[in-house]
């Protein structure tokens, strides 16, 4: 079950599926959005429940699979120096 | 968040900082004034009114014509529309994380049992987590003035009132706070409010 679970997240970053992780990161990140606005329109006990934890754990849940792209996108980036280090003078010049 | 599910655009550094803005600067945002906000409404009085089987409690608490405890502290604007609040919270250091605790095991009984019962039918089964504290009648009923002292129920009883061993809010002493709740139901006689409206004017006899 690990294993599998461990081979499917794998796959996830292999394939490349990064804007669609940010599509969902999106959606979830509006539906947590309208759902702790809402408490401050109507302040029931079931809005400002659901606000303080449906709404944040799906807003941090969005956050989260953002930074996972990010991570991902660091770990794929190669790094270059914007300045070429100086060619060395070759002796007896 | 809209317009990068609408265009879809390729993810590049610029990209990044607007989604950076709209899925962690705003929800965090957004979260702390909703924290605030919503802490703040649950110590009103039409938040623990919000669950039907409060109903009567509030009900009874904003009648100008009721004589139970939660009435008459009701109509004292330093209670006015938290009163529920005021008087059931926990006082002391901790007071304000164990009363938002406590609210949540309200949460939980109203979910799981009161939740689909009507108002006759839950008001017998609705009762007091743990017994009320005269520690929460002593923030502003001190024991200490002479008005107090001069009961003699209050000078006879002082530890007792003091320790908690006899409850204000009881029968025989000042009724129950909800009276309309409870089977025998119990209210400031009309004894004691002469007797106080005596002691506050005493030439009117």
């Amino acid at each position: 079950m690990r294993k599998q679970l461990e081979d499917k997240f794998e796959d996830l970053l292999e394939t490349g599926s990064r804007s669609r992780i940010l599509l969902y990161a999106c959606i979830l990140g509006l539906i947590g959005l309208a759902l702790m606005c809402w408490s401050l329109f109507d302040q029931g006990w079931i809005p400002v429940m659901m606000a303080m934890t449906v709404g944040q754990g799906i807003g941090t849940l969005s956050l989260a699979l953002f930074i996972l792209v990010v991570v991902i996108d660091l770990e794929r980036a190669t790094f270059q120096p914007s300045i070429p280090p100086k060619q060395r003078k070759p002796k007896g010049d | 968040m809209v317009w990068y599910i609408v265009r879809r655009p390729r993810l590049n550094g610029q990209v990044k900082v607007t989604l950076i803005l709209g899925l962690g600067v705003l929800p965090i945002i957004t979260a702390l004034v909703g924290n605030m906000e919503g802490l703040a409404a649950t110590e009103d009085q039409e938040f623990c009114g919000s669950c039907h089987t409060m109903d009567r409690h509030i009900e009874d608490a904003n009648d100008p014509n009721s004589m139970s405890l939660a009435a008459i502290h009701s109509r004292n604007h330093k209670f006015g529309g938290q009163s529920c609040y005021v008087c059931h919270k926990d006082y002391g250091m901790y007071g304000y994380a164990l009363t938002k605790i406590g609210g949540m095991k309200h949460v939980y009984l109203f979910l799981t049992e009161f939740m689909w019962m009507d108002v006759d039918e839950a008001l017998p089964k609705v009762h007091i987590a743990k017994p009320f504290k005269n520690q929460n009648c002593m923030q502003c009923h001190t024991t200490t003035g002479n008005l107090w002292g001069d009961v003699p129920d209050h000078n006879g009883l002082l530890s007792d009132l003091r320790t908690g061993e006899t409850s204000c809010a009881s029968a025989g002493c000042h009724g129950y706070a909800h009276p309309f709740s409870k089977p025998d139901k119990e209210t400031p006689s009309s004894a004691e409010a002469k007797a106080l409206q005596k002691r506050v004017d005493p030439d009117e006899t």
